[in-house]
């Protein structure tokens, strides 16, 4: 397969730059990238999910030009995408062969031959999922698992993998290896997405570098180390982007701002924690093992069976936002477009949004003092608007990142919270949202942020904790805080569980 | 190279039923059965042929609006058009039925080409021009009712006599609106249920773009989903002119509203993908004895309103609740086999 200047872009905002690629069969290809480079645009082009503005792509000798993920599958492209495709209240062997005619070609679905054809896929790839079971009744993992059955169930060409080993257990990852292994015996096509750069540093073959859309370079994978893979990535050394860290003995004279102690809530099993003034604590790991949750439980979103906060050394009760924004505590939400901020209102209204009760005199807001608010807020964060006025909506990803983030410094708080704050934003909006973060700190502010991105949490943080389902399985500090160690920790792996002070 | 993924989970027949995704159905059926029996102590009619024939008639208008809603909820989305619908093709057919046997087909014919014309149209608008099907039905809704008190203003038209006999009536011990009903399951929902077209209401539900990624064409099947629900509208629609031998052009209004209340009663999940007839059935059985019951402690039909609701309502916390049962003792579960798994 042949790409020769692809382009897309979504509402002006160019997604992908005239790439040009090759694929080369029975090769292991990887595609890396920060997020928002492209990676999964391009992957979703390729298998037909959507269609470029420009560019053709030569497939076999002919043009391929696929409208529909099924017209890709039928030329032999099979995509296993980021967001699964599994439908959550169908049993399993039904899934796997959900749209896929070859096998099932009658009008009625015969169920006993689905179950039969599902055996015998499993047993050619080595697992053994109870194939009875709801998708919705499955873990993370095993849904992963059903996916990449699911695509292998296709007999495709060329496979696609989007980030397929980050709901992978090391055990499983190892599974996929072993697959990607045969494909390649079998002088398939596997083009590789991931984030994990010992992963691809250890099975492709060749390897492209996607930058805000645009291809950077294609390289052999012949004596390639991971720092050169990371400096194409990001496009300058990585100490640029993130503020100098404070020394951490200093930091322990800090007073504790606030201490968790065996904390149990919905997806939270016995966490506990202090966090001082002036640190960054960051939270790591897979999606869906309890950040999140422990998160929304310290703002009192979810409400703790057990266990205790504490917030200056007093003990408290926390059991709705209003009560922890009265204690100083503020949080930045995951989805800004849902939670962080309203869209269709303007940049300062958002921004004042969160103190309405505070301000209000007799029931009326004084707009003086709310204007300068404002105007002080959108000059310290850079924010890039044309003026207060703009509704929000309007705004680069980033930027509303930063009104988002603006809002709850309006409302001065000790703590922070944080949860996954550059998700989808652009590295110089990055890079501006780190040096806040560190300044804000330096303030005497405590930060806990949750990220995705384990090598943010590497840039930004005084000490990481590592979730694994509910726990916190590892704890790391100051010089043991490198990506390997999160990441082994995030899997399970080299964690011993330490005692978190 | 083989890798065990998960140890086989075999659970035993007690899990198996409480980690059934049947509950909300099991429940259902559990307080028909109920409301069956309240209904044999106080009316000493029942059960009887001819009572059971009653109620199934009384019934059967709804079922049909109720599955035609379910077909629709299923694919995500909701059709508040099925009242109007129903009382247009019942004004249509008291309007051009006559005697013959020959005139008799070709109108119940024509109803129920005009059913899956109005159901094309919705699914078009749905489908082609990417409407909400909430604001493309209401719409609908109104230009059906309006065409309707168009074609009669007052209620009027004629049916043949000899069709209430049939559609009310028993065969022998068979009362024909069962006959009618497995009929329709067996011919209508069953295929649908287990060929590909059913198959992907459920994924469309469950997981569209999802569905999309797995190569299912999503535009025919929502698009079919919605030609079901016309065909269904029009049946139900043909049921009420057969039982009153009029045509009734405001009597399909509150179709609408109890067709929703009675898939939601039936476990069908208003946010699509779970669900089925199955359910929906029990769910209009129910509302329909319970306004029966009521009406025999002569509770005024004002009040019968306000019961239908909160038995609805009653119905969903239940479901709710059940459904938090299970994933609690799901959880529970998972737990155990994970640490006999560490042990072992």
């Amino acid at each position: 397969m042949e790409l020769t200047g692809v382009s897309k872009s979504y509402a002006g905002n160019p997604a992908l730059q005239r790439i040009n690629m090759e694929l080369i069969a029975g090769e292991v290809h990887a595609l890396v990238g920060e997020n928002g480079a492209g990676k999964s645009t391009l992957a979703k082009i390729i298998s037909g999910g959507i269609s470029a503005d420009e560019g053709e792509i030569i497939f076999n000798e002919s043009k391929y030009i696929p409208r529909s993920p099924a017209e890709g599958q039928k030329l032999g492209v099979v995509a296993v995408q980021q967001e699964l495709s599994l439908s959550p209240y169908l049993p399993v062997y039904r899934n796997i062969w959900l749209g896929n005619q070859t096998k099932n070609k009658r009008v009625f679905i015969n169920n006993n031959l689905l179950r039969r054809l599902t055996k015998e896929l499993q047993d050619e790839w080595g697992t053994s999922i109870n194939a009875e079971k709801w998708v919705s009744d499955l873990s993370l993992e095993e849904q992963q698992i059903v996916e990449i059955l699911k695509a292998l169930s296709l007999n495709p060409r060329i496979v696609i993998l989007d980030e397929p080993t980050s709901a992978l257990g090391a055990e499983n990852t190892r599974w996929l290896l072993n697959v990607i292994a045969r494909l390649k015996e079998q002088s398939r096509s596997i083009l590789f997405i991931s984030h994990r750069l010992p992963e691809i540093i250890e099975l492709a073959d060749s390897i492209t570098v996607l930058k805000d859309g645009q291809k950077v370079d294609t390289i052999k994978n012949i004596n390639v180390k991971e720092e050169d893979v990371v400096r194409m990535m990001v496009g300058r050394d990585l100490e640029d982007i993130f503020p100098k860290k404070v020394d951490l003995s200093e930091l322990n004279t800090h007073p504790v701002l606030l201490e968790v102690e065996n904390l149990f809530a919905h997806g939270v099993f016995d966490v506990s924690f202090k966090l001082r003034s002036g640190e960054v604590i960051g939270l790591a790991g897979l999606e869906g093992q309890g950040q999140h949750e422990l998160l929304l439980t310290i703002f009192g979103i979810q409400n703790y069976t057990n266990g205790s906060i504490k917030i200056n050394g007093n003990s408290t009760r926390i059991n709705n936002p209003s009560r922890a924004i009265d204690e100083g505590i503020s949080l930045v939400p995951i989805d800004r477009r849902t939670e962080g901020v309203v869209l269709p209102l303007s940049v300062g209204h958002n921004l004042a949004l969160s103190t309405l009760n505070r301000r209000q005199k007799w029931g009326w807001i004084d707009k003086m003092e709310e204007n300068n608010i404002i105007s002080e807020i959108i000059k310290r964060l850079a924010i890039k608007t044309q003026n207060s006025k703009t509704p929000v909506g309007y705004l680069s990803g980033g930027n509303q990142q930063k009104v988002a983030l603006g809002k709850w410094l309006v409302a001065n708080p000790k703590i922070l919270i944080l949860d996954d704050p550059t998700r989808g934003v652009d590295i110089q909006a990055r890079k501006d949202i780190y040096y806040h973060i560190r300044d804000l700190a330096n303030q005497g502010m405590g930060i806990i942020m949750s990220s995705t991105d384990t090598i943010e949490l590497v840039g930004i943080c005084d000490r990481v904790l590592v979730m694994y389902e509910g726990h916190i399985f590892s704890e790391l500090i100051g010089n043991e805080i490198t990506e390997e160690r999160i990441v082994g920790a995030a899997v399970g792996v080299n964690g011993e569980k330490k005692n978190v002070i | 190279m083989s890798f065990n993924i998960q140890k086989n989970t075999r659970y035993n027949i007690v899990e198996t039923i409480s980690l059934s995704h049947s509950w909300p159905v099991i429940i259902i059926y559990g307080v028909l059965i109920v409301m069956l029996f309240i209904l044999s102590t106080i009316n000493p009619t029942f059960p009887s042929v001819f009572s059971v024939t009653n109620l199934l008639s009384t019934a059967l208008p709804l079922i049909f609006a109720a599955l035609a809603q379910t077909s629709v909820v299923l694919v995500k989305g909701i059709d508040l058009s099925i009242g109007p619908a129903m009382s247009l093709i019942m004004v249509i057919a008291a309007k051009i039925m006559k005697d013959s046997p020959v005139s008799i087909g070709l109108t119940i014919c024509i109803c129920i080409l005009i059913g899956l014309l109005i159901g094309l149209l919705n699914g078009l608008m749905v489908v082609v021009a990417r409407l909400q099907p909430i604001i493309v039905t209401l719409a609908s809704s109104s230009i059906l009712a309006g065409l309707a008190l168009y074609i009669m203003p007052q209620p009027g038209g004629y049916i043949p006599a000899i069709m209430n006999t049939i559609a009310t009536g028993a065969l022998v011990f068979f009362p024909v609106p069962l006959i009618i009903l497995i009929g329709v399951l067996l011919l209508i929902w069953l295929p649908l249920h287990s060929s590909r077209i059913g198959q992907s209401w459920f994924a469309i539900g469950g997981n569209e773009a999802g569905a999309y990624y797995s190569g299912i064409n999503t535009a025919k099947a929502k698009l079919s989903a919605f030609l079901v629900a016309g065909l269904f509208a029009s049946l139900g629609g043909l049921t009420l002119a057969f039982q009153t031998l009029t045509g009734d052009p405001m009597i399909g209004d509150p179709f609408t509203l109890n067709s929703i209340a009675a898939v939601v009663l039936g476990g069908t999940s208003l946010a699509g993908g779970r669900g089925g007839a199955i359910g929906t059935i029990g769910g209009v059985l129910v509302l329909t004895i319970a306004v029966d019951i009521l009406f025999f402690f002569q509770v005024s039909a004002y009040y019968q309103y306000v019961f239908s609701g909160a038995i609805v309502i009653f119905a969903l916390a239940l479901v709710a609740f059940s459904e938090f049962i299970r994933s609690k003792h799901f959880k529970q579960l998972q737990g155990q086999l994970k640490r006999k798994g560490d042990n072992s």
